[in-house]
């Protein structure tokens, strides 16, 4: 900001410049700079995340199957691995592309059936894999999805 | 003989549109800036999902909402490992979601909100308020049963997941 302070020794008298009267003028200005500068600096535009909606069963896992099979529900296991660097779901004993998986589920769905997903996985598996699972159970309004949770688990290093 | 000095100018600024203006301009960044550094801090490429909403879309509260985000320990080595970061506290993924410490955050999180009477505990210790969990679209899954399993542990049960439900092309 161009400003000139008049007169010697950075003073403010009465009739030397247009804040003579009101020195603390420059120190409210020199704030108001830092405070703007430093919303400036921090600034980052709100972004609206969406969301994925998921209730996971208490506990956390899904039910086992005889569990299942006494709440008289049925269940569709998938099971997400990887081929070659392309996701694939094992459903019903044949490994499918999530195109076709989606189909699958449109099909069994469509029964009318009270579904419970289960879905188990491979370690290494990326999450975007599950949660393709889990966005086309949303697709299919099927509520109850859970994880099955991998056996044996005990290494932080993935082997 | 010493060159004559240009005579002093007298320079004014008129201060009241001068602070008029950066007024405005703070209302601005305020109003729109994003502060909100705990829940979003964490950059990260979320899943795909072309289901997922925004809250208000979906028409679901986010009141007492617990933010769980995923770092990774070395941003060029995901085999490195997870943190699970909850209000700029950072926690190591234990299996099976065993981090007493992390587990003990989250139940004294949730105790604070019930005791606020924003849910009741359920017969199996879960609450009805969400957990907002950000978890990276390449993390493996051995690292998110992980966070998942210290949720559930905690009684978060109703979960949302961050996801990108925009259309790009993969790179």
């Amino acid at each position: 900001m161009a400003r000139k302070r008049i007169g010697s020794g950075g003073g403010h008298d009465e009739g030397e410049g247009g804040h003579g009267d009101r020195p603390w003028v420059y120190f409210m200005v020199d704030c108001f700079m830092l405070i703007t500068e430093f919303f400036v600096l921090s600034f980052k535009f709100k972004t609206e995340e969406v969301i994925l909606p998921h209730k996971l069963p208490p506990g956390g896992t899904v039910p086992s199957r005889s569990q299942a099979m006494l709440d008289k529900t049925e269940t569709l296991s998938v099971h997400v691995l990887r081929s070659g660097n392309q996701p694939m779901y094992e459903v019903m004993k044949q490994q499918v592309s999530l195109a076709q998986l989606s189909s699958t589920m449109t099909t069994t769905v469509s029964n009318g059936k009270s579904f419970t997903v289960r879905v188990s996985y491979e370690r290494a598996v990326p999450w975007e894999d599950v949660m393709a699972v889990f966005n086309e159970c949303s697709k299919l309004k099927i509520e109850k999805v859970g994880l099955v949770p991998l056996r044996g688990e005990p290494t932080d290093n993935g082997s | 003989m010493p060159a004559k000095l240009p005579e002093e100018t007298k320079v004014e600024v008129d201060m009241v549109p001068y602070i008029d203006i950066v007024s405005l301009l703070l209302l601005f960044l305020v109003i729109t800036g994003d502060m909100t550094k705990s829940a979003t801090g964490v950059k990260m490429r979320l899943p795909r999902a072309d289901q997922a909403q925004t809250e208000k879309k979906l028409g679901i509260s986010t009141d007492g909402r617990i933010v769980v985000q995923m770092k990774a320990k070395d941003g060029k080595n995901p085999e490195a490992g997870y943190f699970a970061v909850v209000e700029n506290h950072q926690y190591d993924l234990v299996s099976g979601g065993n981090n007493a410490s992390l587990v003990g955050y989250l139940k004294e999180q949730v105790d604070r909100r019930v005791a606020k009477g924003l849910s009741k505990v359920g017969e199996s210790g879960e609450v009805s308020f969400p957990v907002k969990l950000r978890i990276p679209r390449d993390a493996p899954m051995y690292q998110v049963e992980r966070v998942v399993m210290t949720c559930a542990k905690a009684g978060l049960v109703n979960v949302h997941y961050a996801a990108d439900n925009k259309d790009r092309k993969e790179e």
